[in-house]
Formats: C-alpha cells, structure tokens, sequence
C-alpha cells in the first residue's frame, strides 16, 4: 500500500523499539550472531497478515510505548505480546490489518502480558541491510540503530498479494510458569547432577534482555553443582542454550547471544520453544523438561 | 452407625454449612452428612459419593424433583457397583432436576468418571481429578508425573474446563453452589425464581452503555462489562455474572444473570481474548451450556461480537467444526427462548451457530456498530485490486454489512440503538416467559458427539 516515498515517522520509540527480521544466519565465520526477532513466529504473523514475504522486517517493541505517524496510506499490523493498539487514538484490533491514513498516528499502550510486540508495515520496513540483514544485534552493535524520536523509516516496495484475513486469533502469551522443552547437553556430564534443571523451577530475573535471560533459583531448590571445575575451550552456542558459569545460575541465550562461550552449556532449548522465551517477563518462571535431540538429516 | 464411628470429614461439614439455610442438611441416614435441606427457602439434596447407602438420597432427589448436589469427599473409594448405579440414576435425572458436583480434594480413578456426567462440577482449590494411574502413565509417557500434573485444580479449570468454578475452601462452594441454585428451577417442570424490583427500571435508557464499546470493530473490550449493564445490578456482595467455566476458554464467556428478575443463561464470545474467536474449546463450552440452560427453560442471551471461527486444517484440534455443529444443534434443538444481539463481528458460518435467526433464535437484534458478512472485509476484498479500488472495495464491504442491510437481507429483526437493548430484551421475555417446546416423538436425537 506504500505509495511512493512514503514511511514511517517515529514519535516515540517506547523502552527499547528496533528493527528487525529473521536475522543474520551464515555470519559465524566472521563472528557475527543471527540476532533477528526474539519472538520471530509473531514477527512471520504480521508480515502473513500484511501479505508480505517473510523476510520484510518489522519493529520489535519492547513492552509497547511505540508511537509512529504514516506519511502516506499504509497497511499494518501488530502482534506478539496484546499491546492496546490506537489508531489517531482510537483502539484498533490486535493482530489484525489496519489501514492508517496518511498522517495517522499509530500508537501501542504497555503490555499488560508478554514482552513484545511486534509492528509489520506492508512492504517492510526498508533501512539499510548491514551483511544481508536489516536486524539490529543488540550485543553486537551491528544493523540499524534502535529507534529513536525524530526518525523516519522508509518502507519498501508493496508485495503482490493483498491481505487474506482480517484478524488472525491466536492465543496470547503464556502467564505464570511457562514449560518448555530443553535437549541436554553437550555439556551435561560436566555437572554431578544435571537432572537438577528438570526439577522445580527456574526464576527469570530483571537482568534479562536479548542477549540472553539470567535465571535464578526460588529459595530451597537445589542448584547446579559443576563436576569438573576446569577451563573449557570456547565453544559455539546457539540460542536457547543454557549456560551455566561457576555462580550455577543459568544464562538462557537469545538472538543476541555471543557467538561463542566458555562455560558449559547444560542443555539447549528446542527450537519450536525459543520464541516463547521472548515473551516470558522477568519475575515469571520456566520450567524445563527433557525432550529428545531432534533428528538431524544427514548431509 | 455412629457419628463417631464414620465421623462426617470436616470438609463436608463446611460445606453444608456454606450451602444450607440451617449450616447443615437433614440426614436421610443417622449420622451420615447426606440429606437435604432447605437453600435460599427451596429444598436440595446433598448426598456423600460413596456414603449414600443403597443410593437413598438420589432417589429423593429424583422423586421430589429437587436438585441434587453430590459431594465427592477426598479419596472417595467408587467400585464398579457403585459407579454404575451412580451413573444411572444420574443420567436418568440428567434434564430433570440440577445436578451440581463438588469436588474436595482427590477424585481419581472411577471417580472421575463421575464428574463430566454432572451439569456443573465446583472444585475446592487443591483438588484433582485423573482417571489414569500416574505410574502407569510414567510407564507410557517415560516423563515422571505427579497426580495433579494429570489432573490438578488448574488444569481442569483451565484446559479441560472440568471444574467450572474453583472455590477458595468448602464454605467458599457451598455457597458458590447457593449463588448457582438461585438461577435455576428445582427441576425441568419448574420455573426459576424471579425477584421482585430490578434495579435499575429496565425501561430506563442507559446512554453510557454505548462507550463501553470501542468504535472500531475488532479492538478489545471487556464483554462482562456490557453483560453487567444489560443485567439487573445484583444482590449486594453477588456478582452481576456468575460466570461459568471462566479460566477455560476465555475468549467465550458462559455464565448466569437476571434480567428484569428473571435467570437467564449468557453466551458470549470475549473480544477482550483471541479477538472472541471460537476453536473447538469454545463452541463445545457454548454448545454444553446452551442445552443445559434449555433442559431447564432458562432462556439465552447470546452477544455476538467475535472473529470468527478459528482458522485451522480439519486435523487441528483447534478446528471447531464438530463443535460448531453441536452449537447448531443445541440452538436449533432450543425450546427455551434464544435472545441474541449482534453487538460486533458477526461473520461467516461461526455467526450463524451463534444463536442466529436462521438457526431459530426467537429475536435477534444488532447494534449500529454489528458487521453481519459472509465473509469479513479483508476476506472478501478482491486481491487483484491496486491500492485505491482495494481500499475502497473494504470500505464497501463494511457497508455492505452494516445492520440496516443484514436485517433487509432477513439476518436480523432490527437495530437497537444500546442504551434501548435492555429495555428490549425485558419486554421480549415478558412475552416469551410461557413459552413451551415440544419434541418430536423419539428415543432421542443424534448429538453430534
């Protein structure tokens, strides 16, 4: 629906908006991360409901508090964490296609559940690619710089296809304690008893971002206890892994994750479970269950 | 038998003492808690699963046509015998009076084959109920499972929607079940009590009623707050809705209010939760209640605000055909008079499951804002349109579906503004108040279970 040169202008960024897609695969070789959208389904559902390709990138706000005018016709849609979502101040449905007129302010309240919202623009939000991706990499410094009052993000070319569906009803995120399944290892013997993480819970604390949620353990739960205490050679992670340092509090990795790390990882989040990890709050807890390590095809 | 020897448990003590006008019930046996007794004035029976011997409290329920409320005590031990003799006088009452389950502590095994054959099942925060053996289904699964991981408090308030209302402690149920029994007849010949004095005049306009609701169709809001103002205010300390299932399936609300004095059953779907959508967990709680609420005359109120039916393969579990088709069926199958207002959304075939006036409600009424459609207007934009013909094809559609054309299309009986909606609905329950329905001679007909 862009007409020509139009984009988006940003009023307020809220805590912390930026640009994101599915991020930067391919780059480890030069020590650069994926980094892409925390919660990268509710990325792929407001580029599906604004037809776009799924590789558009689309802003990632956290908690809401995200205010931007369109300077000319523009179809979008917010989704992930259920932000009240205003149109010139007037609620607008969730995750549903909006139209907004030329100078329409499009504005996202705080998430009362959930972490992050998600805005698609039809035709994605069109800044500058740096190595292939248009992702900010919080950890890394690298892509577009978060949003700030007084930009403007251009939008792209408008895709072939119109939107399908006004509203896609999917269920918000998970409150309370959120189970997830973890594959152990390839660290695991190098604690006396990693069955530990699958029991009781795990607390996620405020010193949790995109680089990874810090974990804690609610009094009385045992902790993980390293057997070997030696150095281990740096190693790759990927996210969803969970690190253990000599504290015993887990690091849980998430898109920003440093590329390599020293200390072992107990087990690794499943894939189809990372993208809820975006949405947990600080405060909220995780509780982990084995699952098995997902057939790989061979080469 | 001695009240010393087979002492009454305290929990079932507390709650009779929560349900009872006395604190307690009149024993049909010596020193046994099962019995009956009078709640707000009209008398129910209370029997003890596994303490009723040779069923004597079920019988009376059944030959005086008063409810019958069973309390399953904690660990309640149910053989064969006992499980068939209470699952067929249960069914053989089923429809005839009401039938409440309460829910102690842990209702495993066969007693939880027990509980889905009651209308309403109130559980004590901290109880369960499994039919399976947890090691057993360690051995299958290979996953360590504790009993409430396969059947706790908050898994059938929430997934199952077993437990339709999960109470703080025994007293706490006793008079959830109290609040619950006001709404009902004592049984399916019978006519639920109606207060005097409703408050406020039905005939009085609300002109706030209409803020409550967004302008935008779609944008969430509350639906218990429009159900609060359509409905009489209630008691002091009583809840305007005495929601039903509340934690299972959010995005569609079932509950019991009044209206002008008289009970009647809600049906709505929440715009606040998936947009109001309705999945298989949905239109199976609205299909359930709708003929619990016909069995015993209570007349529905369906709101209709909602995205439709969710959007899933046949394989999905989510995909809510079958359980649409038994919300069609309990609608076309009502006696009881359907009331429904289309206050949002209404499009596709979910709309017409919905107590719809194709599907026999007896009136249907829609607000200025109701969008009545085939299809929604994304939907049914044309997807070869460039910008400008496609903005202006969802503009038309909108208007295309406008309440003004749905009821020329015969959709609706006609648009009321909000603030009149009560003042409507009081008067067209005054006139269906004697209405009776009349089956067809048959053994029964085929529910689309």
């Amino acid at each position: 629906m862009s007409a020509l040169g139009a984009g988006l202008e940003v009023l307020a960024p809220g805590p912390l908006t930026t640009v994101q897609d599915r991020g930067r695969a391919g780059a480890f070789r030069y020590g650069v991360g994926v980094a892409g959208a925390a919660d990268r389904a509710a990325l792929a559902l407001a580029n599906r409901l604004v037809a776009n390709p799924p590789e558009r990138a689309g802003l990632e706000v956290l908690l809401g508090g995200l205010e931007v005018r369109a300077e000319g016709p523009l179809v979008v849609a917010v989704t992930g964490a259920p932000v009240p979502v205003t149109v010139d101040g007037r609620p607008a449905p969730h995750a549903s296609v909006l139209v907004l007129g030329a100078g329409q302010v499009l504005q996202l309240g705080q998430a009362p559940t959930g972490l992050r919202a998600y805005v698609a623009v039809r035709g994605g939000v069109a800044v500058e690619p740096v190595l292939g991706s248009r992702s900010r990499d919080t950890l890394a410094g690298l892509g577009p710089d978060p949003l700030a009052a007084g930009d403007r993000l251009p939008v792209g070319p408008a895709p072939a296809g119109r939107p399908r569906l006004r509203t896609a009803p999917v269920a918000g995120p998970a409150t309370g304690t959120v189970a997830v399944g973890v594959v152990p290892g390839p660290r695991h013997d190098w604690f006396t008893d990693p069955g530990v993480l699958f029991t009781g819970t795990w607390t996620v604390t405020p010193a949790s971002d995109r680089v990874g949620l810090r974990l804690e353990r609610p009094d009385g739960q045992p902790g993980l206890r390293r057997r070997r205490e030696e150095e281990l050679p740096s190693e790759g992670v990927a996210v969803g892994s969970l690190q253990v340092p000599p504290s015993g509090q887990p690091v849980l990795f998430g898109p920003d994750h440093p590329v390599t790390g020293g200390y072992p990882v107990v087990g690794v989040v499943r894939d189809a479970d990372v993208d809820r990890l975006a949405q947990v709050r600080p405060g909220q807890s995780l509780r982990f269950r084995p699952v098995p390590a997902p057939e790989v095809p061979a080469p | 038998m001695s009240t010393t020897e087979n002492p009454v448990p305290d929990a079932v003590r507390g709650f009779a003492a929560g349900l009872f006008d006395d604190g307690a019930a009149t024993p049909v046996v010596e020193g046994s808690a099962g019995g009956w007794g009078a709640v707000d004035g009209r008398d129910v029976c209370l029997a003890v699963l596994g303490e009723d011997p040779g069923g004597r409290v079920r019988a009376l329920a059944a030959r005086t046509g008063r409810p019958l409320v069973t309390v399953v005590p904690d660990g309640a031990a149910v053989d064969a015998r006992a499980l068939g003799e209470a699952a067929r006088t249960g069914v053989a009452l089923s429809g005839v009076v009401p039938q409440v389950a309460v829910v102690l502590g842990a209702a495993d095994g066969a007693a939880a084959l027990l509980l889905p054959l009651a209308d309403v099942v109130v559980a004590v925060r901290g109880a369960r109920s499994a039919l399976a053996e947890p090691a057993a289904v360690q051995v299958v699964s290979g996953l360590p499972r504790e009993g409430d991981e396969l059947g706790g408090t908050g898994l059938h308030a929430e997934v199952t929607g077993r437990f339709a209302h999960v109470a703080e402690d025994p007293a706490a149920a006793g008079e959830f079940v109290r609040d619950l029994l006001a709404h009902l007849p004592s049984n399916n010949r019978a006519t639920a009590p109606r207060l005097p004095d409703p408050v406020p005049d039905p005939a009085e306009e609300d002109p706030d009623l209409a803020a409550l609701l967004p302008e935008e169709p779609g944008a969430p809001y509350d639906v218990r707050e429009v159900v609060a103002r359509l409905a009489d205010e209630p008691e002091e300390g009583a809840p305007a809705l005495l929601e039903l299932r509340a934690a299972h399936a959010p995005h569609l609300v079932t509950g019991l209010t009044r209206l002008d004095g008289r009970s009647l059953g809600v049906v709505a779907p929440q715009p606040a939760v998936r947009g109001g959508a309705l999945d298989t967990a949905a239109a199976a709680k609205a299909a359930r209640f709708v003929r619990w609420c016909d069995a015993f005359g209570l007349p529905v109120l369906t709101l209709v605000d909602t995205a439709g039916a969710v959007p899933a393969g046949e394989d999905d579990p989510q995909a809510p055909t079958l359980a649409l088709a038994q919300l069609l069926y309990a609608c076309a199958e009502a006696t009881t008079p359907l009331l429904t207002v289309v206050t949002g959304r209404a499009s596709g075939p979910a709309r017409v499951a919905l107590a719809s006036r194709h599907a026999g409600a007896d009136l249907v009424l829609a607000w200025p804002r109701a969008l009545v459609a085939d299809r929604d207007e994304v939907a049914a934009a044309p997807q070869d349109a460039v910008d400008e013909e496609w903005l202006a094809a969802l503009r038309a559609a909108r208007e295309e579906a406008g309440p003004a054309r749905a009821a020329g299309r015969g959709e609706l009986d006609g648009v009321v503004e909000p603030a009149a909606t009560r003042a409507r609905l009081a008067a067209a329950l005054r006139l269906l108040e004697r209405v009776t329905g009349s089956q067809p001679a048959r053994r029964h007909g085929n529910l689309p279970l």
